[in-house]
C-alpha cells in the first residue's frame, strides 16, 4: 500500500488517441485519483519502464503501480513488451493488465504465460468501459496489496 | 494389289510340283518299266523256254537212239535194222503248236541221213549246202558236234512242210557218237515271235487296263490335289483375311489404347489442375479467414470509438461542456474518416486483379515511369534521386504493374530516413530467375516484421507517425501473386529496404 499523499501511477501503453482519451476521461469522471502516464508504442513503454532516453529521470517519470498494455501497437507490440519485461525482475512485479481489442485465444495464453496479471478485451460501450475501469481501480488500488515502490524504500 | 501376282505364279508352280508331277512320274515310270524292262525280259524268257524245250526233246529222242544202239549191241537187232527202226521212229516224231516240228539226222561228213520233210536231201552231201545268207549250216553242226557234243545254231531253213518258204530257225544239235550221227531239231523264230506277240497282246491289254486305272487314279489324285490346293488357298485367303481383320482390329485397339492413354494423361492433368486449384482455394480460404478477421477487427475499431464518443458527446451536451463537445465530435469524425479510408482501401484490394490479369508484353520501365509521374509531387518534395537498372519487357498487366511500382515507390517515399532519399528500381538475376525490385535508403524494417507487412492492415507504425491503412503492400502482394510470382523484402533497419518480386517464368511459345 502506498502512502496517501502520492497518487497511484498508471502507465497506459496505447497508440490509439481515441482510446487514450477514453481512458483519461473515464478515470477523470470516475473520480479516480491517479497519475496517468501515456506512451504510444511498445518501445516507448520499455523506454519509460527502464528509464531510457527521455525517460531517464526517474523522479519525473515514476515507476507505475499499474500498467495498462495494448497488444497491437506499432514498432514494438504489447507481446514483445511483455516478453522483454519478463527479463527484468523489477518490471515483473508491476501489475500488468492487458487491455486490447484482440480476443484471440493465442494472445490470451501468450499474455498470461509472459506474466500478465489480467487480460481484458476493450469493451464496446462507454458504460462497460467505465465499469471495467471502476472495477480495476477498486481491485488494484483498494483490495490487493501491490509491491512497495522502489523510491519509497 | 501388285503384291498379288508373284504369289499366284508360285502357287501355280507349287500346284504343278506337288499335284500333277508325282502321278505323271508314276505313270511314266510304269510305262518305262513295262516296255524297257518287262517286255525284253519276257522275250528273253520265251526264247529261253524254247531253247530248254528243244534241248530236252533232243535229249529224249537221243535216248531213243541209244536204246536202239543197245539193242544192236545186245544182238537183238543187227546194226542196219536198229538204225532203220530208229530212223523210222524218229521220222514220225512231231511236236510244237501245230504238231509240225520235227527231228532230222545227218552224219559227221556231213550227209543227210533222214529229213521228214526234205526227203530230197536224204543221202545227199551237205558240205556245200548254204542257206540264202551263205551260211554253211551243216558244217557248223558238225563243228559243234565235234567240239562240244551239242549246241545251238541259228540259220535260215524251209518252213516245215511249206517247202520253198525259207525263214529263220533256231536249232539244237547233239551228236550220237556210236553211229556218227548228229540229231537235231529246231523251232522257227516266226513261231516264237508269234508266241511272244500273243503274250505281248495279252500284256498290252493288261497294261492298257492298268494304265487307264492309273491315269484315272492320277486324275483323281490331281483333282483331289487341286481341290485341296484350292481349299488350302481358300483357307489361306481366309486366314489372310482374318489376319488382316485382326491387324485392323489390333490397330483400332492400339488407337483406342493411345486415345485412352491420352485421355488418362488429360485426366491426370485435369486432376493435377483440380488439385492445384483446390490448394489455391484452401490457401485463399485461409487468407480470406485471416483477412476477414483482421478487416472486421480494424473496421470495428473506429466503430467502437464512434459509439463511445457518441456516449461521451451526449453526456457533455447535457453538461453543456462546449469544449468537450468539440473534442468528442473530433474523435467521432476522425473515426468516421478512418473508416471511410479503410472501406475504400478494402475495395481497392478486392478490386485488384478482379477484372482478370492481362498477359501482354509490358515494359517495366514504362510502368515505373508512369508510377513516378503519378508520384511526381511527393518525389519532388522528398528531393529523391531515382535510378534505374535495365528494366525489361515482361508479360503482364500494365495497369497492375504500374500500381505495384506506385505502391512500392510510395512506400519508399513514406518511410524515408534522415538522409537524402535514393530510390533504385532494380532488375537482377537470382537462381536463374529475373528478380525485380525497389531499393531505398529509408528506415528499413526489422526482419521479424518482414513477412507481416504484406498482410492487410498490419501497420507497424502509429497513425500519428505515418498515415495509411497498411493495405498498400497487401495490394502489391496480390498483384505479384496474380502474375504467378512472389514478393518479399530484404532490409536492415536504419539502412534501407529492398522490396523484391518475381513474375511468372516466361513460358516460350505462350
Amino acid at each position: 500500500m502506498t502512502g496517501n499523499d502520492a497518487p497511484m501511477v498508471i502507465l497506459l501503453a496505447e497508440d490509439d488517441p481515441g482510446d487514450q482519451q477514453l481512458v483519461k476521461r473515464v478515470l477523470d469522471e470516475g473520480g479516480v485519483r491517479c497519475d496517468l502516464r501515456i506512451v504510444h508504442d511498445g518501445e516507448e513503454a520499455l523506454d519509460y519502464l527502464l528509464h531510457r532516453g527521455r525517460y531517464g529521470d526517474s523522479t519525473r517519470y515514476p515507476m507505475p503501480d499499474l500498467l495498462l498494455l495494448d497488444l497491437n501497437m506499432p514498432r514494438l507490440d504489447g507481446r514483445e513488451v511483455l516478453r522483454q519485461m519478463a527479463a527484468y525482475p523489477s518490471l515483473r512485479r508491476i501489475a500488468t493488465v492487458v487491455l486490447t481489442t484482440s480476443s484471440q485465444e493465442q494472445d490470451i495464453l501468450y499474455s498470461y504465460d509472459l506474466g500478465a496479471n489480467s487480460y481484458i478485451a476493450k469493451p464496446a460501450s462507454l458504460e462497460r468501459f467505465e465499469d471495467v475501469i471502476r472495477v480495476l481501480e477498486k481491485y488494484w488500488f483498494h483490495i490487493v496489496l501491490l509491491p512497495p515502490r522502489e523510491n519509497d524504500r | 494389289m501388285k503384291s498379288f501376282f508373284p504369289p499366284k505364279k508360285s502357287i501355280l508352280d507349287r500346284v504343278f510340283l506337288q499335284v500333277i508331277l508325282p502321278p505323271s512320274i508314276s505313270i511314266g515310270l510304269f510305262i518305262f518299266i513295262i516296255f524297257q524292262l518287262l517286255f525284253p525280259a519276257m522275250e528273253e524268257m520265251v526264247y529261253e523256254r524254247e531253247r530248254d524245250m528243244i534241248q530236252n526233246l533232243t535229249a529224249s529222242v537221243w535216248s531213243l537212239l541209244d536204246n536202239y544202239h543197245d539193242r544192236a549191241l545186245s544182238g537183238e537187232l543187227d546194226l542196219e535194222e536198229a538204225q532203220r527202226r530208229a530212223l523210222s521212229r524218229i521220222r514220225e516224231i512231231r511236236y510244237g503248236p501245230d504238231m509240225k516240228d520235227y527231228f532230222w539226222i545227218n552224219d559227221l561228213y556231213p550227209r543227210m541221213v533222214m529229213h521228214p520233210y526234205r526227203t530230197d536231201l536224204d543221202g545227199q552231201d551237205l558240205s556245200d549246202y548254204t542257206d540264202p545268207k551263205g551260211n554253211r549250216l551243216f558244217v557248223t553242226f558238225v563243228e559243234i558236234a565235234k567240239t562240244q557234243g551239242e549246241g545251238f545254231a541259228e540259220y535260215l531253213w524251209d518252213k516245215q512242210d511249206e517247202t520253198g518258204r525259207i525263214v529263220p530257225k533256231l536249232s539244237f544239235v547233239k551228236v550220237f557218237r556210236p553211229w556218227g550221227w548228229i540229231l537235231g531239231t529246231g523251232v522257227y523264230m516266226e513261231d516264237v515271235e508269234k508266241d511272244i506277240a500273243r503274250t505281248k497282246r495279252r500284256l498290252y491289254g493288261a497294261v492298257l487296263g492298268v494304265f487307264a486305272l492309273l491315269s484315272a487314279l492320277a486324275g483323281w489324285m490331281i483333282r483331289q490335289g487341286l481341290t485341296m490346293r484350292k481349299q488350302e488357298r481358300l483357307a489361306q485367303e481366309k486366314i489372310e483375311r482374318n489376319n488382316r481383320e485382326l491387324e485392323e482390329s489390333n490397330e483400332r485397339l492400339h488407337q483406342t489404347q493411345s486415345e485412352l492413354r491420352i485421355r488418362a494423361a488429360e485426366l491426370a492433368e485435369r486432376n493435377a489442375q483440380i488439385e492445384r486449384v483446390n490448394a489455391e482455394l484452401v490457401q485463399k480460404n485461409a487468407e480470406l479467414n485471416d483477412f476477414t478477421f483482421i478487416a472486421s477487427h480494424d473496421l470495428q475499431e473506429p466503430l467502437r470509438k464512434m459509439i463511445a464518443f457518441s456516449d461521451l458527446l451526449r453526456r457533455d451536451l447535457k453538461a453543456g461542456q462546449s469544449e468537450r463537445i468539440e473534442e468528442d465530435l473530433g474523435f467521432i469524425m476522425g473515426a468516421a474518416a478512418r473508416m471511410r479510408v479503410l472501406v475504400q482501401d478494402l475495395l481497392a484490394l478486392s478490386r485488384t486483379g478482379r477484372d482478370g490479369v492481362k498477359r501482354e508484353p509490358t515494359s517495366l520501365r514504362d510502368c515505373a515511369e508512369r508510377a513516378l509521374a503519378v508520384l511526381s509531387e511527393r518525389v519532388e518534395a522528398a528531393a529523391a534521386r531515382i535510378e534505374f537498372d535495365a528494366l525489361p519487357v515482361v508479360r503482364g498487366d500494365r495497369t497492375l504493374l504500374e500500381q505495384l511500382y506506385q505502391n512500392l515507390i510510395g512506400n519508399a517515399l513514406k518511410f524515408r530516413g534522415t538522409e537524402p532519399l535514393q530510390i533504385r528500381l532494380t532488375a537482377e538475376f537470382a537462381n536463374g530467375r529475373p528478380v525485380y525490385g525497389v531499393r531505398d535508403n529509408g528506415i528499413g524494417i526489422k526482419p521479424e516484421y518482414a513477412r507481416q507487412i504484406f498482410v492487410p492492415f498490419k501497420r507497424l507504425h502509429g497513425q500519428t507517425e505515418y498515415e495509411g491503412t497498411g493495405i498498400g503492400l497487401a495490394i502489391c502482394a496480390k498483384i505479384v501473386q496474380h502474375h504467378g510470382g512472389t514478393i518479399w523484402v530484404e532490409s536492415e533497419p536504419g539502412r534501407g529496404s529492398h522490396f523484391k518480386f518475381t513474375l511468372a517464368e516466361e513460358e516460350p511459345g505462350k
